[in-house]
């Protein structure tokens, strides 16, 4: 199991976060969005 | 000046000089994969706000590769300038990885040429995205390359050891030791990580200087989404390596753990001081360095103990540790809370205390890939090659180390002032708001022309 996590984990980790910026990165309708009213 | 004064100033100075290159590097490694997801992003959704990111990035891009080469330079040249003897060590095992970074460079850099140069001169984008495939690949393989030096400074293999020379020598087996897969992962995320954070400092601090401009919202979330991904990747990388230094550098965890004693269901310490052999004021978490060690709660972790007194690091280098970490969490949970109060629509994450929390972490980031390093490196002693060379003895016995430590501090003050006051003027004289309306100007013009066609 260690021996997994020391030598190819890193790379799945690594190169899965970058797939994921790709996929996420142009999700951005939130951006823009105004906060909540404050309530009276 | 006598040998020990000799050893001294090489250190300093190579402390110096890593210490100032890695600011840029880790920007030269993580900024072009921002640049290439902002383009991509512009393009897919047709958005001129991204393109205009890119464009700016890569802009400010080119100053901080510029300082890169410099420091990258003078490190080589101190490597056997400085530690001669250890060049001449382990030179022969080093080189294949040492050339293989001069060829990721040059690839970076000479499509980075072409990127810049053909700006708005292909019809499609898409085509212009695909010269930084080869640009953000070499900055990252530069990265990947020179830290397989490192790794194998950590864990050498590949070789055999006779009469104090390395024969037999096998190049690949040397670069894939053991430390090598997550260090190297670890450095490439969080250079990434720290670019993000670095640009969305600078947005943040844009729209706290009362820019409304849509361009900086997006690249605020953008960033910040990117860095909380990234971020979260290093945290877990992280744990990875606290696995492998429990393996195969044990010394190195027992160390930054305070870890005196060989024993099961050992806990993590966290914070405190240590005063003589008394850890004091420290937060421990039961188990922790157990699991961290081997992810399981009763494993039992090698102690200082079970090393010679002359063989086990500083133990400050607990300190660097802590910060590392603590910085890594902060981050993960400012951007996580950014993320998810945009989503729920919370007021307080636009607040300017928030946003001055986020133009913190741009630093902060910084500050947690240089505690890394020292920790990494501080770490290694008193091993320049662990288990066969140390430190002393690869220096140089030169008498002049200490001019040469003056006169690099210079240039590197230089080049950092330098830099800061080109980056400034550079983005100061081309404000985002004229840059907008010139490319709106542009495009009102070309759609006239086509229709005049
Ligand atoms: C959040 C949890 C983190 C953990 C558990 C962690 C763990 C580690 C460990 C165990 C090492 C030593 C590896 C070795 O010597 O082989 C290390 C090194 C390093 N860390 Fe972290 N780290 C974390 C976050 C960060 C962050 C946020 C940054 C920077 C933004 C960072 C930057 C570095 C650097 C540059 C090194 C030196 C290179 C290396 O040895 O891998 N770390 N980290």
């Amino acid at each position: 199991m260690d021996e997994f996590l020391m030598f190819y984990a890193p790379f799945i980790v690594l190169i899965g976060a970058i797939i994921l910026a790709f996929i996420v990165a142009p999700m951005d309708g939130a951006a823009t969005r105004p906060p909540k009213e404050k309530k009276k | 000046m006598g040998n020990e004064e000799s050893v001294f100033f090489s250190r300093v100075l190579t402390e110096l000089t890593l210490s100032f290159h890695i600011i840029y590097a880790t920007i030269g490694v993580g900024v072009p994969l921002m640049i290439m997801i902002a383009q991509w992003v512009g393009i897919k959704k047709n958005d001129e706000h991204y393109i205009l990111l890119a464009r700016r990035w890569a802009r400010g891009f080119v100053i901080t590769v510029a300082v890169g080469v410099v420091t990258g330079t003078a490190i080589g040249m101190q490597l056997s300038l400085l530690w001669p003897n250890f060049m001449e060590l382990a030179g022969q095992v080093i080189a294949l990885p040492l050339f293989m970074e001069t060829f990721a460079f040059f690839f970076e850099a000479i499509f980075l040429g072409i990127y810049l140069y053909t700006w708005d001169r292909f019809d499609n984008q898409k085509k212009h995205l695909l010269l930084l495939v080869p640009v953000a690949l070499g900055a990252s393989f530069s990265a990947v390359f020179i830290t397989i030096v490192n790794a194998f400074m950590n864990a050498p293999q590949g070789f055999d050891l006779v009469d104090g020379e390395l024969v037999n020598i096998q190049p690949l087996v040397a670069m894939f030791n053991p430390a090598m897969p997550t260090k190297v992962a670890h450095v490439v995320i969080t250079a990434y990580m720290t670019s993000a954070f670095i640009l969305a400092a600078i947005a943040a601090f844009r729209l706290l200087k009362g820019s409304d401009h849509v361009y900086h919202k997006k690249a605020l979330f953008l960033t910040m989404k990117l860095g909380l991904i990234f971020s979260i990747g290093a945290a877990i990388i992280g744990d990875f390596s606290g696995k492998y230094l429990a393996e195969y550098q044990p010394e190195k965890l027992a160390a930054a753990e305070w870890h005196f004693e060989t024993e099961g269901e050992a806990p993590l310490m966290l914070y405190g001081i240590l005063d003589g052999q008394e850890v004091k004021y420290t937060i421990t978490i039961p188990y922790a360095l157990s699991i961290l060690a081997h992810s399981d709660p009763t494993a039992e972790v090698i102690g200082l103990n079970d090393f010679p007194e002359d063989e086990i690091p500083p133990l400050y280098i607990h300190y660097l540790f802590d910060t590392m970490v603590t910085i890594g969490v902060l981050m993960i949970m400012v951007s996580g809370l950014y993320w998810l109060g945009r989503h729920m629509r919370w007021r307080f994450i636009h607040s300017r205390w928030y946003r001055w929390l986020i133009v913190a972490g741009g630093p902060l980031t910084v500050i947690a890939i240089e505690a890394g390093w020292w920790y990494a490196e501080v770490g290694r002693q008193p091993w320049i090659l662990r288990d066969i060379m140390k430190v002393p003895e690869a220096a140089t016995t030169s008498g002049h180390v200490d001019t040469m430590l003056y006169l690099f501090a210079t240039l590197y003050l230089i080049l950092g002032v330098g830099s800061v006051v080109v980056l400034r003027r550079m983005f100061r004289n081309n404000p985002i708001e004229r840059e907008i309306a010139d490319r709106e100007a542009e495009v009102r013009e070309g759609t006239r022309k086509g229709g005049d066609h």
